[in-house]
């Protein structure tokens, strides 16, 4: 098959992106085992899938979409639309980290995103627009709304010293 | 760079070792499997002769066009007339269109590879008139940037130009990607439907899935004409995009540490004119030259200016998110922000 890569190359790639994968499906689900599953999923389809690997920037959009399609579709089952989750969110061991954390899964799902894949990711709206297939006014928009949102629950929480 | 609680929480999120442990085993086991010719196939699209590359996605529609207003730059003789918008607002001598634009809203900053400091936004004009064919913009600074599916795009006529190579666009994609995805397409498609079941494929389009390409068409204009009928083209996105020499080295950090200032906490008044003046060292005193084409064969123009004030969310032209104007809360309404204008030049 072309484009197929080995085994070593699938697992060079899932050590380097594990974390971003993980930290979007965060953003999107419930829990850590949820979480887990993601990570499972996308790195299924990195090796049947075969994206191209050559290109750094263009795999890397290619895990992240993935990531949040597989976290959409997730949402989607009805077993998960009924089941009620008894566990917690991530567990950070700084209690303002957990806070933060906590306030952003507050946000609606498309906002945690994009807030996650401009301000850490530091993508420009324009990538961002062409990652989520969303036009570059709605991503700007979206992160306007998060902003504000956030702001206000930040200050409310008292994180509003440099 | 100011490292904020956003980012330092990402930081600390790592996936268990555990987790990937088992990520890796999966990624064995399915090896194996591929390998012993176990495969499962979830066929989403049905080959034909003619498939080639996939059919991918975004292009998302550019520029915020819209169609307010009544023409009111009229000849009187011939019916011939137009008026330019920006933002649902008519742009006159009499009437500036404001828009929130900072690098908080729809321009993105970023660093080209000299460090320079680029912007990208929406195109923000459009055109509403009578007997119209065609609009001709030009900008003199910067570009008119087009990126659209191959062989769709909505410029009929354009000069290009190589002015901005720093701007923060989406790249490309390579051709010799294309080609590879084109060989297996027209050997799968000789294929029978048994010999398509015992081996794995590619999905190129799913609609829970990505698509792994891209065939793009990414161009750089200093002018450009589009048909009236079709300013606002599906699939096609149009954006104004430069870059600037001129910041300072302590303007362009100030840029970046502005976008880094993740909610706004530390923003006040004094920041908001430091902030105007970097945009419109960026953005400001561009100038677009709008030629607007008649049916008749004749041609009006004028000159949309850009430039930068201080202002509120309640003097927006328009609405950039779902929350209306006359919606918001009066706090809101009176929260100062830097806006990017838009006047006729006299």
């Amino acid at each position: 098959m072309a484009n197929s890569f080995g085994t070593e190359t699938a697992e060079q790639i899932i050590k380097e992106y594990a974390d971003m994968i993980y930290r979007i499906a965060l953003h999107n689900l419930k829990n850590t085992a949820d979480a887990d599953d993601i990570l499972q999923e996308v790195c299924i389809a990195l090796i049947t899938k075969n994206p191209p690997v050559d290109d750094k920037n263009h795999l890397k959009h290619w895990l992240i979409r993935v990531t949040i399609n597989k976290c959409n579709s997730f949402h989607r089952s009805i077993w998960q639309s009924k089941r009620e989750c008894i566990d917690d969110y991530t567990h950070l061991e700084a209690p303002q980290q957990q806070t933060v954390i906590d306030e952003v899964r507050q946000l609606p799902k498309n906002y945690r995103n994009i807030i996650y894949l401009y301000y850490y990711e530091s993508y420009t709206i324009a990538e961002i627009a062409e990652i989520l297939n969303k036009s570059p006014n709605t991503i700007s928009s979206g992160l306007q709304r998060a902003r504000k949102k956030l702001k206000k629950l930040l200050i409310e929480g008292g994180y509003n010293n440099a | 760079m100011r490292k904020n609680i956003y980012t330092e929480t990402m930081d600390s999120i790592k996936v268990p070792e555990q987790s990937i442990n088992k990520a890796l085993r999966a990624v064995r086991e399915k090896k194996i499997e591929q390998k012993e010719n176990v495969i499962m196939i979830s066929r989403k699209l049905k080959f034909t002769g003619m498939m080639a590359a996939s059919l991918a996605v975004v292009v998302a529609i550019g520029g915020a066009f819209s169609l307010y207003g009544t023409p009111t730059k009229n000849d009187g003789k011939s019916g011939n007339s137009f008026v330019i918008s920006a933002y649902a607002a008519e742009i006159t001598k009499n009437n500036t269109a404001k828009a929130n634009l900072s690098d908080k809203g729809a321009v993105s900053i970023s660093e080209g590879d000299n460090d320079e400091i680029g912007y990208n936004t929406a195109f923000p004009l459009n055109c509403k008139g009578k007997n119209v064919k065609s609009v001709t913009y030009t900008v003199y600074k910067g570009a008119i940037s087009v990126s659209c599916y191959k062989g769709e795009n909505p410029i009929i006529e354009g000069t290009e130009t190589h002015r901005c190579d720093n701007t923060p666009e989406s790249g490309a994609y390579k051709e010799e990607d294309l080609k590879s995805i084109q060989e297996i397409a027209k050997t799968e498609s000789k294929l029978s439907e048994k010999e398509l079941e015992e081996k794995e494929l590619e999905n190129y389009k799913n609609d829970n899935d990505i698509e792994s390409k891209i065939e793009f068409e990414f161009k750089h204009y200093s002018s450009v004409t589009l048909d009236y009928n079709h300013q606002n083209s599906e699939g096609a996105t149009i954006s104004l995009v430069g870059s600037n020499k001129e910041l300072s080295k302590d303007e362009q950090k100030f840029l970046k540490d502005n976008k880094d200032d993740l909610f706004n906490l530390y923003n006040d008044a004094s920041k908001l004119e430091a902030e105007r003046n970097c945009l419109d060292k960026l953005i400001g005193g561009q100038i677009i030259h709008c030629t607007v084409n008649f049916t008749d064969g004749t041609q009006q123009s004028q000159d949309i200016k850009m430039g930068t004030e201080i202002g509120t969310y309640g003097d927006l032209s328009e609405s950039i998110d779902d929350e209306k104007i006359e919606e918001m809360s009066d706090d809101m309404k009176n929260e100062k922000i830097v806006l990017i204008t838009y006047s006729v030049v006299k």
